[in-house]
């Protein structure tokens, strides 16, 4: 969690990821903060992001990507 | 036939009749049926290409199909080291297929709209030495709609192998999707999962319906036949006759066409939508006010709606995803020491292709490619100097709801538009430096003539625009207009569009002054 939170405010700084369950939904987070967020979860987490999972519901929270992050490392 | 000329809509009405007598489980049959007669009609012969790219799509579709349903059955036989593999073999596979599959349909489209384009370039370069006119220029007609219904088919195909749909198995059902006569003009761009499952719902006379896709239609053609091909002409006569354009000559004139721009294509898709829901079928919603944007990311998620997703979908994403995008990110991480600049710059690499294809969907020019950079370039700019405007707006106090502020950024954004509107008008890129440079040193304003309306135009456009206004601010606010008179009395119905009817024959641009102008994306 702690290492996503940092991703976060890496892209967006100042803003406190953990209070909103509509990021993607409100705004805060454009395609290209959703790029360069599907970059550094990759890498980090060396897991395989697919177009499928590029959904609103995945991204609209900090739990929602952790969720969707170990469902990925248990795939892979 | 032209969308906005009565033989469309004598043609609309004959199958709306057909459409509402027949057996509800024929209904999509009597779609599909003045869907051929209108390309048909339009495209003759060159229907086959169309029919070509839905064959190829169809059968890939299948192929694919196949692979995904022979993986499911073979799973549960395997162990879990065995179904790993053969899941990764499977993937590849239908990897392989989506991209031969994608790359035929894409290339009738580039043989067709891009060889010239591309054997320009291949004779530039050969007379660098000396080889002149090495590929000859090809006089190619385009069929009805081909930008649109290559993506659209691409999409379905590509929606396929990631899942989301499951390939059909009756060709004609594709071929409705492809060839759906409302969206195939000028889009939208539609996705087959949202559009099929509408042709398999059986649908109703519904009066209310009926009645409320009378009033889009008449709105559109109020949008296209009273204000847009009335501010054509005049602008058609400046940029066609002005030598030397000065500044406020050159504003007005670029100011009006992008009026004219948007009142045509929105026009034309409220026509769209509206013959549409006629037979019960939602077309996606392809402009969301795009003037009021405060910025030009804004801007791009309210105008041409549609294109901006299937690019986000189709071209972003899979840059995005894909390995080579991976070592990029690795390869700017290494040598690039500033953590923010190192996000930056993997993302702006993908952001390249969408741009670089918007501009070039709209056209086989370099203009058109300068016209998508344009937009990526200050895309960028803006993205990088986020941080610094933020910190200006701190230090002078001003607050996000500050409606001055917002009023300054719906400029900014209507200005930056513009200038991108002209490039789009201009011949090529060397007449948008002609433009610009003899506005900005030629101060007698001698061009002005070409641009004053008569009074009666004038008068017309103004109140026209004024309608519009309004009736962009209720839906701004959230207001659904047909909603809300459907709710009123049935009179207050009619009266709209009696009121709008008569406002189209009385004013709009008809008759031997005027001709026949096409919807300008039409022709992509």
């Amino acid at each position: 969690m702690e290492k996503l939170l940092e991703i976060l405010a890496l892209i967006k700084p100042g803003v406190d990821f953990t209070k909103s369950d509509s990021i993607v939904d409100d705004g805060i987070l454009s395609s290209m903060d959703i790029a360069r967020l599907v970059g550094e979860i990759s890498d980090e987490f060396d897991v395989d992001i697919e177009v499928t999972d590029l959904v609103p519901e995945n991204f609209n929270s900090v739990d929602s990507m952790m969720k969707m992050i170990e469902r990925l490392e248990d795939e892979d | 036939m032209e969308i906005t000329t009565l033989v469309f809509l004598a043609f609309v009405g004959l199958s709306c009749l057909v459409y509402y007598v027949v057996p509800k489980k024929f209904q999509w049959c009597v779609l599909l049926v003045s869907s051929l007669v209108f390309f048909v009609s339009s495209s003759a012969l060159l229907t086959v290409y169309m029919l070509a790219t839905t064959g190829i799509v169809y059968t890939g579709a299948r192929i694919i199909q196949k692979n995904k349903d022979l993986f499911i059955e073979k799973k549960k036989e395997l162990t879990k080291e065995e179904k790993k593999n053969f899941k990764a073999k499977n993937k590849k596979k239908q990897k392989t297929l989506v991209a031969i599959f994608s790359v035929l349909a894409i290339a009738i489209l580039v043989a067709l709209k891009y060889c010239n384009f591309l054997g320009g370039i291949v004779n530039s370069v050969a007379g660098i030495f000396t080889l002149n006119h090495l590929i000859p220029e090809f006089n190619i007609l385009l069929p009805l709609g081909i930008s649109y219904y290559t993506l659209m088919s691409v999409s379905y195909i590509v929606d396929v192998y990631r899942g989301l749909i499951v390939a059909e198995k009756n060709p004609l059902r594709v071929l409705l999707y492809v060839s759906y006569f409302p969206h195939i003009v000028e889009g939208p761009f539609d996705r087959y999962k949202d559009l099929d499952v509408q042709f398999r719902t059986p649908h109703k006379f519904d009066y209310e319906r009926f009645t409320g896709s009378i009033v889009i239609i008449l709105f559109g053609l109020f949008k296209k036949l009273v204000i847009a091909d009335r501010i054509g002409f005049i602008v058609s006569d400046y940029f066609d006759n002005v030598t030397e354009t000065s500044l406020i000559g050159l504003s007005i004139a670029t100011i009006m066409y992008t009026i004219q721009l948007y009142m045509d294509f929105s026009g034309c898709i409220d026509i769209v939508a509206g013959v549409s829901e006629l037979f019960g079928i939602k077309v996606a919603e392809n402009f969301r006010q795009p003037f009021f944007s405060k910025s030009i990311n804004e801007f791009w998620r309210r105008w041409h709606i549609t294109l901006g997703l299937w690019l986000k979908e189709y071209v972003f994403y899979p840059v995005t995803l894909s390995g080579h995008f991976k070592k990029v990110n690795q390869f700017v991480k290494k040598h690039i020491k500033n953590v923010t600049l190192a996000t930056f710059v993997p993302a702006a690499y993908s952001l390249f292709f969408v741009w670089f294809c918007n501009g070039l969907w709209h056209g086989a020019s370099v203009k058109f490619i300068a016209y998508g950079l344009y937009y990526y370039v200050l895309m960028m700019l803006g993205e990088l100097f986020t941080p610094l405007f933020n910190k200006t707006k701190n230090k002078l106090h001003i607050k996000e709801d500050n409606k001055l502020f917002a009023l300054f950024q719906i400029l900014r954004t209507f200005f930056i538009v513009n200038i991108g509107m002209l490039l789009f008008r201009s011949v090529g890129l060397f007449d948008f430096y002609s433009y610009v440079s003899s506005a900005i040193f030629n101060l007698k304003g001698s061009d002005l003539s070409w641009i004053v309306p008569e009074h009666f135009d004038l008068v017309i456009i103004s109140l026209g625009l004024i309608l519009v206004f309004i009736i962009s601010i209720i839906k701004e606010r959230g207001i659904n207009i047909i909603e809300v008179l459907n709710r009123r009395i049935f009179i207050f119905k009619w009266i709209v569009v009696l009121f709008l009817l008569f406002s189209v024959l009385l004013t709009g641009a008809f008759g031997v002054d005027y001709g026949e102008a096409a919807a300008i994306y039409a022709q992509f």
